[in-house]
């Protein structure tokens, strides 16, 4: 059902995307060759029921899209900018992949990928304007085994939205990627109008065939490049807003919508699947590989490719911008994995048709169970479901349900389990899922690989792996960042001082405020003022401020130090920004 | 019942029957200190919060035959104040005025930048009429408040 | 009056079915659930083979002529899973005759929401909930409809359930004399106990506002108050502002039954104020008036264990005639007790119960609990000692607690949720 959905959609962008003849499609190729494994009976009934989908879904776009053609009043018309180069966001996008991570996940035999930046609000890379395009090129991947795989990886997609295949079922460390920026540094404006309706541009034509109202009718030859970007004018010469295009090989008029035309197209299908046709998949496929090509929509003999446009005034000319020139920024980065495989001896879990499979870090299959889906590794030997905790129990090659209200998997192994309740306590367990140490903590907190529990009185420890509590002495709160190997610690009386990665404080409870450090360096306030603090608590020297705003950037998302609403401003390094 | 019954048949056979509302329709003028409030609107929803008590089903609500959007009454040791809700239209504040001047007659008038307060006040009654305005000239209502006094 | 509106409602779509154009004849109003929705497609299905309708999908949108709501003509009925929502057409008046139609069946309502071009109103019954918005097209306001204004009526069936427990509200009787005994408090820098029917109600506490019907057995009732300092701060003693004071009233007509006038509190021993009041009620409820002395039962604490583990079973077995048979006299008797014949308190425990079914796998019983001995040892209240709540369930991310009143039916071996 979803499958054949899918596929429509896919044979519609394929076809309509793409001049080739589609029998010599190796794309559309691909996509009938997911029909393989079903049968002539499963197709013939899934293309009944989404036949009818398909007409509802065509039915609300061919309303959407059916522009008519009117006459704007002036108070109606919208403008926009007329097109120029804009590169100010350029060397911001080259820098914005400081933090890139990606998720993995496994099905079937293939690992899905799905990339998203850490480092800001947004988890997608900026837009840029037109006339920029932008490309990810993957050069080697790190597999937790060892594995460093570079040949045949440079198509995989680095994807910020969706899941993207990458290849075999393995766990995948880190990924080098190439960003590669161009954008348009200097480009030809070609303009037509009913004065001027024909005009020459290398070696084609640029014709205008019809200006009315709201809409304009233009042709290329196909021989010329796609421009930059296309822009209406009125009257008085300026930029219109546009409210709808189509481009399309065929002229209008010469061709129903494209919809109304896949509509024709899959009913006549459904009429043959109904009558029994085909004998079977396989004949289906041959009828569908041959047939397509023979639609009049995908034949265009005329050298020309036919642009429509509607905006909201009414248009009297339109300038195409070319491309005469360009420049190209790289860079490279390393995105990580988010949840990276720990341990060697780890398993991970795949979902397949019928079972789970629980695969080592080569990607070798050790424990397969039936029927299960939708297991997430929760860390270690524990899942979960929607429903469910589970212990993966290797030993004797099965899943045990957990009948427990919750289970957290901390980075050093320990897991803490709270049996009943929220509000009760956490229990200690081994990543074998045995019980472990005698306390019992109403808190667990993680920073970096530093593990607190915090019991009952207030009373912060930082637990082993072997759940050994050491009592941190007058600790009453701990920051979520670990920044430089320093973690934000408070006392009673609310001093701040700093912690290592290691759990030993480096620097004692003394400052009324201070920051996570960056790049070795950070402000704190003591006896009133602001000072620069090295990472072992050095003055570097005193700012005599008193009032801090942290929040600020620099282009390369470098911290700024600004003071007294902005009057002293210090960079990352602690320079003094001059005015 | 059933005489009833085909009158009834009779005058909605062929045509669309509207629910009767006028036995539901209240003139708020007709309230006075001694009114029970509560009987009087009997079958229409109310909101009761602290000791006050709204009515907002404009359907039901008029002030000398002006549509009324929302009218909410308190009482207190000044006797009884009922504070309406008038819908912006020019025609009802000009309605509403020429009335009150025909039963209190000329207000003693308070204009300001953007507003005017005309007042009417008798021993039974104070009415207070306030609208917003943009150069002397009404853009909306702000409140009506009638005091009933004790 | 609702009676005459009914009528010409009734009689109005009547004479449209009988000289309209188009003769109305899927009615709406007449559907009470999800299953009638899916029967009345598959009659517009079978009845309009031509058009292109399909009973099956769950989310269907029909354009028949015929449509309608309680005789207003609805143009199109999008029908899902979830909700039905009907639109009106644009013609004579239908959003104020829908409007019109649905207060004429369920009574006149408050507007839940209104924008100056949309109004809305709700309505709430034991099979739907209902929401009505109204288009304002070309009338201003409500008061003056207009002829194009058009409704959309969206309607949510609820699930029907047939368990005595959820239908408790079909059992209330209701008098004319239904007192509500309510003890209101006053007070400064002090917390109470309070003891009613030797009952102990509440320990160390400063809320303002008890509910006595539930544990009032016949007419004459006793209440003892025991006010204590709140030793904030470790203070032990008042503090010199600290005052009491309090007022059995019925909240039916607002009557004071009994009064505990203001008094300043001194020293640092607790103050016991002690009353009779008389809680004449037109309803009695049995409850724990048969029950067995518990105070020299020495299997009284595996009992306790017993019962809750009985309830944890039949939670998990989603055993729903035992969870009837646990929970019904409880609940029959607080109801009636409230003389409240709204649906929606037994609906609502209901659907409590059935969502820690859907949701738990496993359930808890403290095993160290102090007895609590009430009314002469007929009703008692445990405290868990070795957990946060007597029962405990628990699923994936869920957790559910309860505690109850319990007693002992003379000539019973066990015992049984009161209240």
């Amino acid at each position: 059902m979803k499958k054949l959905i899918y596929l429509i959609t896919a044979l519609l962008t394929v076809i309509s995307c793409d001049n080739s003849q589609p029998n010599d499609n190796p794309e559309l190729n691909e996509f009938i060759s997911k029909l393989d494994d079903k049968s002539i009976e499963e197709i013939k009934e899934e293309m009944n029921s989404n036949v009818k989908q398909f007409e509802s879904i065509s039915k609300f776009f061919e309303n959407s899209f059916s522009n008519e053609i009117e006459v704007i009043v002036k108070e109606d018309e919208k403008y926009e900018e007329a097109f120029k180069i804009d590169t100010t966001g350029i060397s911001k996008a080259l820098y914005q992949f400081n933090d890139i991570v990606f998720v993995q996940t496994f099905e079937d035999y293939e690992s899905q990928l799905e990339f998203t930046k850490n480092n800001s609000d947004s988890s997608k890379p900026i837009n840029l304007g037109e006339g920029v395009s932008q490309k990810f090129i993957p050069n080697k991947i790190y597999y937790h085994d060892g594995e460093i795989r570079t040949d045949s990886i440079a198509d995989y997609e680095v994807d910020f939205t969706f899941d993207e295949a990458w290849g075999k079922v393995k766990p995948i460390d880190s990924i080098d990627i190439t960003y590669n920026l161009n954008y348009v540094k200097d480009y030809d404006v070609v303009e037509v109008s009913l004065d001027k309706p024909k005009v020459t541009f290398k070696g084609g034509e640029i014709t205008l065939v019809k200006a009315e109202g709201n809409y304009i009718y233009f042709t290329l030859s196909d021989t010329i490049d796609s421009p930059v970007r296309i822009q209406g004018y009125n009257a008085e010469g300026k930029v219109l807003d546009r409210s709808g295009y189509s481009n399309n090989g065929i002229a209008p008029g010469e061709m129903k919508s494209v919809f109304t035309e896949m509509l024709g197209y899959f009913k006549k299908l459904q009429e043959k699947l109904n009558d029994d046709d085909f004998e079977n998949t396989a004949e289906f496929q041959e009828y569908l590989k041959n047939n397509l090509s023979n639609l009049d929509f995908f034949n265009d003999n005329d050298g020309i490719f036919h642009r429509q446009y509607y905006y909201h005034g009414n248009v009297k000319s339109i300038k195409l911008y070319f491309e005469n020139d360009s420049e190209n920024r790289e860079t490279l980065f390393t995105a990580r994995n988010y949840k990276p495989f720990k341990e060697t001896d780890d398993l991970f879990a795949m979902e397949t048709e019928d079972a789970t499979v629980f695969l080592n870090s080569k990607g070798e299959p050790q424990i397969t169970i039936k029927g299960s889906d939708g297991l997430e590794n929760t860390g270690g030997n524990f899942y979960e479901d929607y429903n469910y905790f589970y212990y993966l129990n290797r030993a004797e090659k099965r899943l045990d349900t957990l009948l427990v209200y919750d289970v957290k998997v901390f980075n050093n192994g320990l897991v803490g389990i709270l049996p009943e309740q929220e509000n009760e306590h956490y229990t200690l367990f081994t990543s074998d899922n045995k019980p472990i140490g005698s306390k019992s903590y109403w808190l667990m907190r993680e920073v970096g690989d530093l593990l607190f529990g915090i019991t009952d009185d207030d009373k912060y420890y930082i637990l082993d792996e072997n759940a050994n509590a050491t009592l941190l002495t007058g600790v009453t709160k701990i920051s979520d960042n670990l920044s430089d190997d320093r973690i934000i610690v408070s006392n009673a009386n609310s001093k701040i001082g700093f912690m290592n990665s290691k759990g030993k404080m480096v620097i004692p409870f003394k400052y009324s405020d201070a920051e996570d450090f960056e790049d070795g360096i950070t402000a704190v306030q003591f006896n009133g003022t602001y000072k620069f603090i090295d990472l072992n608590g050095k003055v570097l020297f005193d700012t005599k401020e008193d009032d801090i705003d942290f929040l600020k950037k620099d282009d390369q998302e470098k911290r700024i130090y600004s003071f007294d609403y902005g009057k002293t401003s210090y960079n990352y390094k602690g320079e003094l920004i001059k005015k | 019942m059933k005489k009833l019954t085909i009158i009834l048949l009779f005058i909605t056979l062929c045509g669309y029957a509207q629910i009767d509302y006028k036995g539901l329709v209240k003139n708020l003028e007709d309230i006075t200190f001694e009114t029970d409030i509560k009987t009087h609107f009997k079958g229409i929803p109310f909101k009761e919060e602290y000791s006050q008590i709204e009515f907002s089903d404009e359907r039901f609500l008029r002030f000398y035959d002006i549509i009324v959007d929302k009218v909410s009454f308190e009482n207190n040791w000044g006797g009884r104040t009922m504070t309406m809700k008038l819908f912006n239209e020019k025609s009802d504040y000009n309605n509403i005025k020429t009335k009150l001047i025909e039963l209190y007659g000329e207000p003693e008038i308070n204009e300001r930048s953007s507003s005017i307060f005309y007042e009417w006040k008798t021993d039974k009654v104070n009415t207070t009429l306030r609208i917003k305005t943009e150069e002397g000239i009404f853009t909306e209502f702000d409140e009506l408040v009638v005091t009933l006094i004790q | 009056m609702k009676n005459v509106i009914f009528y010409i409602v009734l009689l109005a779509s009547i004479s449209i079915t009988s000289c309209g154009k188009d003769a109305l004849k899927y009615d709406f109003s007449k559907i009470k659930s999800h299953a009638d929705t899916k029967g009345l497609i598959a009659k517009i299905q079978l009845e309009n083979e031509d058009e292109d309708i399909d009973s099956t999908s769950s989310f269907e949108q029909i354009t028949i002529k015929g449509m309608h709501y309680a005789g207003v003509p609805i143009k199109e009925a999008l029908i899902t899973d979830n909700y039905t929502l009907l639109t009106t057409d644009t013609l004579n008046f239908s959003a104020k005759n829908l409007l019109e139609a649905i207060e004429a069946n369920n009574g006149l309502i408050n507007l839940t929401d209104s924008y100056s071009d949309r109004l809305e109103f709700g309505w709430k019954d034991e099979t739907e909930d209902k929401t009505l918005k109204i288009n304002l097209v070309n009338g201003k306001h409500l008061a003056a409809f207009g002829d194009k204004d058009y409704a959309e009526l969206t309607i949510n069936y609820k699930p029907i359930y047939t368990i005595p427990l959820a239908n408790i509200h079909k059992e209330i009787k209701t008098f004319d004399n239904q007192a509500k005994y309510v003890l209101n408090t006053r007070s400064y820098d002090c917390v109470y106990d309070i003891i009613v029917n030797d009952i102990i109600i509440t320990e160390s506490s400063n809320e303002t506002e008890f509910n006595l019907n539930n544990y009032i057995v016949g007419p004459d009732s006793s209440i003892k108050i025991i006010v204590k300092p709140r030793q904030k701060d470790g203070a032990k003693a008042f503090n010199e502002q600290a005052y009491f004071t309090a007022a059995i009233v019925n909240n039916e007509n607002e009557e004071i039954i009994e009064a505990i006038e203001k008094t300043a509190l001194k020293g640092s021993t607790p103050i016991v104020f002690q009353t009779d009041f008389n809680s004449t009620l037109p309803y009695y409820p049995k409850a724990w008036t048969d029950g067995a002395d518990l105070r020299n039962d020495e299997r009284l604490k595996d009992k306790v264990i017993a019962l809750y583990d009985k309830l944890g079973k039949a939670m998990l077995a989603k055993d729903e005639q035992a969870l009837n048979d646990i929970f019904y006299q409880k609940d029959f008797e607080m109801q009636q007790l409230d003389f409240d014949t709204n649906f929606e308190p037994a609906r609502s425990e209901w659907e409590t119960y059935l969502s820690v079914q859907l949701y738990c796998y496993k359930y808890t019983v403290a095993n160290d609990f102090d007895i609590e001995f009430n009314s002469g040892g007929k009703l008692i209240y445990t405290y868990a000692k070795d957990k946060s709540d007597m029962i405990i369930f628990t699923g994936k991310g869920h957790d559910f607690t309860l505690n109850h009143y319990l007693y002992q039916p003379k000539g019973s071996n066990e015992l049984k949720i009161i209240r």
